[in-house]
């Protein structure tokens, strides 16, 4: 059955008739053009559709639209400010953390949940941090930089 | 999508109507929207997030932790830090970060997962469950609330409300998690220890693992071999053997029974000392 609803996305407000069922992942990236979602595993498993709800890391995969509804989400797109870069965007970029990218906006929305709350995270903090988002591509390494590189950045 | 229709009640007796065999009470929706595609049968989703109450709060005597509490309002609470640590470590090694700011600590019970994590560090501080049906509201023993893998005594026509244990001073507790990999993994074994002391005699025990049968379980022989002993003269392979003997684990996807039996009987060793030495 369709429904209509209004959702919060990047502070902006999108009305949108959807399945009643439909998962906030495929609503982003069919129903309202915001790809930079992206749908790896599909069973909260990978982290690649991480999006920010009310703030905090959730797994847009995992999250009935209907449920979305009043709260303010935040995608990878809405992250830059006036054709800027977000400073974590900005480490991702200058670490060279992408390899195929695909994991890199659900890597870049778990890294603002963790410095949001802890703005100087050691290693092991990063790494607990961080453990919901899996790459395929090679190591964590460079990724694990990016962090620490946009903690700097933030400081 | 599977043809769900999701309806959000806006009070208890609402709710509480909607339930049957082919509902799902859904809050953060972890295991709720992966249990869809394996069950046709599940028509509805009740959301219960608009009815159930959320958060922690601590009376002069106890501590109660509301239904939709997250693992990561868990871990990050003093009050948990201070009267049960064993069940910060337990909410702190759940799956990853964003599972742990969806998932509820209702849901984590209800669900009834025999390796469920917060459930043998619930049991260990002597928990309390609220939960209402048709009948009304009852308060039991978290120990008796489950009835098997995925049943408890609601028997899907109710709904958990809140948990609550009494603060005590003399209580040690720890918590040990044995997955195969940290991030993710399901307990293959999960271990709580509580220990209520008297100087360094063990006044009463609760040992519990996770992952080993149907439900969590409390090791009845190994309590009954600490209580009253003082720790020094606790003989650590005794007990080792009383838990040994005591389970009867199964293989599964997870791991064998094999490697359970000897893992737990060595996480249980370990945790009892931890809670001892190092817990509070």
């Amino acid at each position: 059955m369709k429904r209509d609803i209004t959702l919060k996305i990047n502070g902006q407000s999108y009305e949108v008739r959807i399945e009643e069922d439909a998962l906030l992942m495929d609503v982003l990236r069919k129903n309202l053009y915001l790809p930079g979602t992206k749908k790896g595993c599909g069973e909260g498993e990978c982290g690649a559709c991480t999006v920010l709800v009310d703030g905090v890391s959730e797994l847009s995969c995992l999250m009935y639209a209907v449920m979305a509804e009043g709260k303010e989400i935040t995608t990878i797109e809405g992250l830059s400010k006036g054709g800027k870069l977000d400073p974590i965007q900005e480490a991702f970029v200058e670490a060279s953390a992408v390899q195929c990218g695909y994991c890199i906006p659900g890597m870049i929305m778990s890294t603002k949940n963790l410095l949001d709350k802890n703005p100087h995270p050691t290693e092991a903090e990063i790494l607990d941090g961080m453990s919901g988002n899996i790459c395929r591509c090679t190591g964590y390494k460079k990724i694990v930089d990016a962090v620490k590189l946009a903690a700097e950045k933030r400081a | 999508m599977v043809g769900l229709s999701i309806v959000k009640p806006t009070c208890l007796e609402e709710a509480l109507a909607l339930l049957n065999d082919d509902t799902f009470v859904i809050a953060g929706g972890t295991d709720v929207a992966i249990q869809v595609h394996t069950k046709p049968n599940v028509t509805k989703l009740v959301d219960v997030n608009g009815i159930l109450k959320k958060g922690i709060e601590e009376t002069k005597d106890s501590v109660i932790i509301y239904a939709l509490t997250t693992h990561t309002d868990v871990m990050e609470s003093p009050i948990i830090a201070k009267w049960a640590p064993a069940l910060k470590q337990a909410c702190s090694q759940v799956a990853a970060t964003q599972i742990r700011n969806m998932g509820t600590i209702g849901g984590n019970v209800s669900n009834a997962s025999p390796a469920g994590d917060s459930i043998p560090a619930l049991l260990v501080v002597d928990t309390k469950v609220t939960y209402v049906d048709a009948q009304g509201e009852k308060t039991i023993a978290l120990k008796d609330f489950f009835t098997g893998p995925g049943k408890t005594v609601m028997n899907k026509r109710g709904l958990v409300t809140k948990f609550e244990f009494a603060k005590a001073d003399n209580l040690k507790t720890a918590f040990t998690k044995v997955g195969k990999r940290n991030a993710m993994a399901i307990s293959v074994v999960n271990c709580a220890v509580g220990l209520y002391l008297d100087g360094d005699k063990i006044e009463k025990a609760n040992i519990v693992l996770g992952s080993i049968a149907p439900t969590t379980l409390h090791i009845k022989k190994a309590e009954e071999y600490l209580f009253g002993r003082k720790f020094a003269e606790v003989d650590l392979n005794a007990f080792w053997s009383l838990v040994f003997n005591s389970i009867n684990p199964i293989d599964d996807i997870r791991s064998t029974a094999a490697y359970r039996k000897q893992v737990a009987a060595n996480v249980a060793r370990s945790t009892l000392i931890t809670a001892y030495e190092g817990g509070k």
